[in-house]
């Protein structure tokens, strides 16, 4: 039977939100549409890296947020979320904090005032914090027991070596922790303007509510934006785990930001090398030699800077080997152009994918997120699908000798000694 | 629409999204395995993507056209979709039905994916505290059902074992259209989509709808328990209790009841014993929603200072309350409010629909989408009850509890 012609991906939808932006700083966004009677409400907060204050310390502030604020008690708090039938959420990385509340557009609006006091005006109890401190140890040591914690942990460590970001979570770390230093970290990340981001259906009354709250807040400014330089060590470096079955790979670097112009064709290469289910890495490490259930690498920009990791649990025993093809995939795309054909592949899975994250309200929200925490204009990622079709062969050649020096590289490999 | 082959077509239109989905559901899971052989849906599932004969490379197919594509295999079912850009939806629609008709089946591929699957077999159930958690509770709260192993497979020597001729076999019997459901979601015209479904669907295969017999247990079975003692940091169990299938007009209540225990921070569990009287680090109920017959488990990680006699009286005494007392309107209303929000929301984009209609299809209507709702909006406190007392038998629980290694 003939195959049907492959239609070319031309363009993507994009949605435009609104916006107010409010003297205080804060900045509300909304986006009306959906099938389902459904919204969503994400606060964000940007962080400048301070120093002394690690990512993991504003997890735990914004998780005993909840724990009790100024007009509501702990248990109060969750019995109306639970209530009203709203699932809320964290996320985040070191240079911000996100909070979502799912709910029924209906039920949302009683919950707005909770919402605000809990965000802004936490109490962190004594007696709360205690038992929240019991359970955090507990799950902390649970963690330790899995190697692709151990390895994230050692790998951002030593990527982030003398900044802030190096600063990981630790039994100790917890332990010291107070509600005193609770408060304070509350008032240095979260007491600051912030961007409150709505979307789904029927939403008016909802966004009026939260606007009005809004207006009326006074906020401390951000500080100015005093990024520490970032070096990061380029070494091997080995941590065992007696009776491991598989060993964490985890191989990085710090890399270029947005704004620089090798971004967009490091992001094509980031898909080659492990970005997609046919990356080099998976053809060679899961469908031909069966070393790993899964291997990826990614690239996160922060600032005028991103990460690049390549990660993968694989056969403990083979460790070495799986290290070996991952040197060698690397080398050879140094060496060698890659072809046309596999180039192409690699640009429709990246357009499919973007076309993918188009689907649905939330979706479109999250795209107008990106363009206004980032500052980017509004047809930025049109004109990034666009730009993918000029990527040649040799620019990623040229990106591989420049990025993916072995030596250059931070790679860090958990499990059973080989 | 049911094809002349006997394979059953859903469609779900939405012309709001640029996207489409072809959702294939095969009426096979690891409840169809001989016993010897667990493991063996869920292995080829992944030799589903090693190509046919038409199109050798499944995968670099599917990014040509912009595809997200994936599967998973549970006790009951295997489950395939594949969402595009909807200009793309007949080659789509072509890639799926060429690997239903006929693929390629090679010593070497096998091979390949008995290691990954190997891989994987660590990487969820092995190399982690309490990984191995189902593997050893489902033989005990099974005996006879096929339920009584997990879909990786009951050891690693299962998969090991595997050969080219079993496989053969399973696709020939189980992947035949007969035995599968194929619905569509999102943007397309309907016309357009029924002569592609035609055009590439239509191929016979001999074979038959899974007859789904399986040997069943009492529901009124004793318990068994087991101890281990491994690598783990903290003392933890697992309880299970069996409770009616998926299609049994209990499962509403019962559903709703593991809510009451441990849905949400203010549920019955989680707010007396990892707030009011901290117990346990976590604490989890939750029902296992198979066809057959299942389980609901209570599960928990006990702080240090618990002893295992505090926290069985714990669990215990929520548990009898909920036989002596009827829940109040205000918690039953929570609950539902509860199963409404998520209810709203698994209903969003075109994958989940796709799969949610072709599961509601599988289980005996496409339709039932639509009436969920209702069925879990009229339980009652008494309904809540009763199946309580039922359930919450000490006689019938089966458990395991891990102890750290000293």
């Amino acid at each position: 039977m003939k195959a049907p012609e492959i239609q070319p991906l031309i363009s993507i939808p994009h949605q435009v939100a609104k916006s107010q932006i409010f003297s205080n700083g804060c900045g509300l966004h909304w986006l009306e549409g959906g099938s389902q009677e459904v919204a969503k409400i994400e606060w964000i907060w940007e962080h400048q890296p301070i120093e002394g204050i690690a990512a993991w310390e504003k997890d735990l502030v914004q998780k005993m947020q909840f724990e009790g604020s100024e007009s509501y008690s702990r248990k109060q708090i969750s019995e109306l979320l639970d209530f009203y039938g709203i699932y809320s959420q964290f996320e985040g990385w070191m240079n911000y904090s996100s909070l979502v509340w799912h709910g029924l557009t209906r039920n949302l609006p009683s919950l707005v005032d909770v919402l605000f006091d809990v965000q802004l005006k936490p109490t962190f109890p004594e007696t709360e914090w205690k038992t929240f401190q019991q359970a955090e140890i507990q799950s902390f040591h649970l963690s330790c027991e899995r190697v692709n914690n151990l390895a994230r942990r050692l790998f951002n460590q030593h990527l982030f070596s003398n900044h802030p970001y190096g600063l990981t979570i630790s039994e100790n770390g917890i332990r010291e922790m107070d509600t005193q230093r609770l408060h304070h970290i509350h008032s240095k990340l979260f007491k600051k303007p912030f961007h409150v981001f709505v979307s789904g259906k029927n939403i008016g009354e909802l966004v009026e509510m939260i606007g009005e709250k809004m207006e009326g807040l006074f906020l401390e400014k951000n500080d100015n934006k005093d990024i520490l330089p970032i070096s990061y060590q380029k070494e091997l470096l080995f941590q065992e785990k007696m009776g491991a079955q598989q060993n964490c790979i985890r191989i990085g670097r710090l890399a270029v930001g947005r704004n620089h112009e090798d971004f967009h064709g490091f992001q094509v290469l980031n898909t080659i090398i492990g970005g997609y289910f046919g990356s080099r890495l998976m053809k060679n490490l899961r469908e031909d030699k069966g070393l790993t259930y899964g291997i990826g690498s990614m690239s996160y920009p922060f600032f005028e800077q991103s990460m690049f990791f390549i990660n993968a649990e694989v056969k403990a025993t083979e460790a070495q080997l799986a290290l070996d093809e991952i040197q060698k995939e690397l080398m050879t795309l140094q060496k060698e152009l890659i072809s046309e054909d596999e180039l192409n592949l690699v640009i429709s899975t990246m357009q499919g994918q973007m076309i993918q994250g188009c689907d649905g309200i939330f979706a479109h929200m999250d795209r107008n997120k990106n363009i206004i925490l980032n500052q980017l204009s509004s047809d930025y990622y049109q004109s990034f699908f666009e730009k993918l079709n000029e990527i040649r062969p040799d620019e990623i050649q040229e990106l591989s000798q420049k990025y993916l020096n072995w030596d250059d590289l931070l790679r860090v490999n958990i499990g059973l000694r080989n | 629409m049911e094809l002349p082959n006997g394979l059953r077509v859903i469609f779900h239109q939405d012309l709001s999204t640029p996207l489409a989905t072809v959702n294939i559901l095969v009426g096979v899971g690891a409840r169809d395995e001989n016993p010897d052989h667990t493991g063996f849906a869920h292995l080829f599932e992944h030799l589903m993507f090693g190509g046919t004969p038409l199109i050798p490379e499944y995968d670099a197919f599917a990014q040509s056209i912009g595809a997200e594509n994936n599967a998973f295999t549970s006790n009951d079912f295997t489950n395939y979709y594949i969402t595009v850009p909807s200009q793309n939806l007949e080659s789509a629609l072509y890639l799926e039905a060429d690997r239903m008709r006929e693929i390629e089946l090679s010593e070497r591929s096998l091979d390949v994916q008995r290691k990954v699957v190997i891989e994987e077999f660590k990487q969820r159930y092995l190399n982690q505290p309490y990984g191995d958690a189902w593997l050893e509770l489902r033989p005990l709260a099974y005996f006879n059902h096929p339920y009584r192993w997990a879909t990786i497979g009951k050891e690693i020597e299962h998969i090991e074992k595997s050969k080219l001729s079993d496989v053969k076999h399973f696709f020939e019997t189980f992947y035949v259209p007969q035995n599968s459901i194929l619905s569509i979601s999102g943007n397309f015209q309907m016309d357009q989509v029924k002569t592609w479904i035609d055009r590439y669907f239509s191929f016979q295969k001999p074979g038959q709808q899974n007859p789904k017999a399986y040997a069943q247990d009492h529901p009124n079975r004793s318990g068994k328990r087991k101890d281990l003692e491994q690598e783990v940091p903290q003392n933890a169990f697992y309880w299970a209790f069996p409770i009616v299938g998926r299609n049994h007009p209990d499962y509403y209540a019962t559903d709703l009841i593991s809510d009451v225990l441990g849905r949400g921070k203010s549920s019955r569990l989680k707010e007396n014993w990892l707030k009011n009287n901290p117990l346990f680090s976590q604490i989890n109920a939750y029902v296992t929603g198979d066809e057959d017959p299942g389980l609901m488990v209570i599960q928990g990680n006990l702080l240090p200072e618990t002893t295992w006699e505090e926290a069985e009286k714990a669990i215990w005494s929520d548990l009898h309350l909920l036989c002596n007392e009827l829940i109040s309107d205000y918690n039953l209303e929570k609950i539902k409010n509860q199963y409404q929000t998520s209810q709203a929301f698994s209903n969003i984009d075109s994958s989940s629909i796709a799969l949610n209609l072709a599961y509601f299809e599988w289980l005996g209507d496409a339709k039932r989408i639509h009436q969920e709702d209702e069925k879990y909006m009229n339980v009652s406190p008494t309904e809540i009850q009763r199946l309580a007392k039922e359930i919450f038998n000490a006689s019938s629980l089966s458990s395991i509890y891990y102890h750290p290694k000293s």
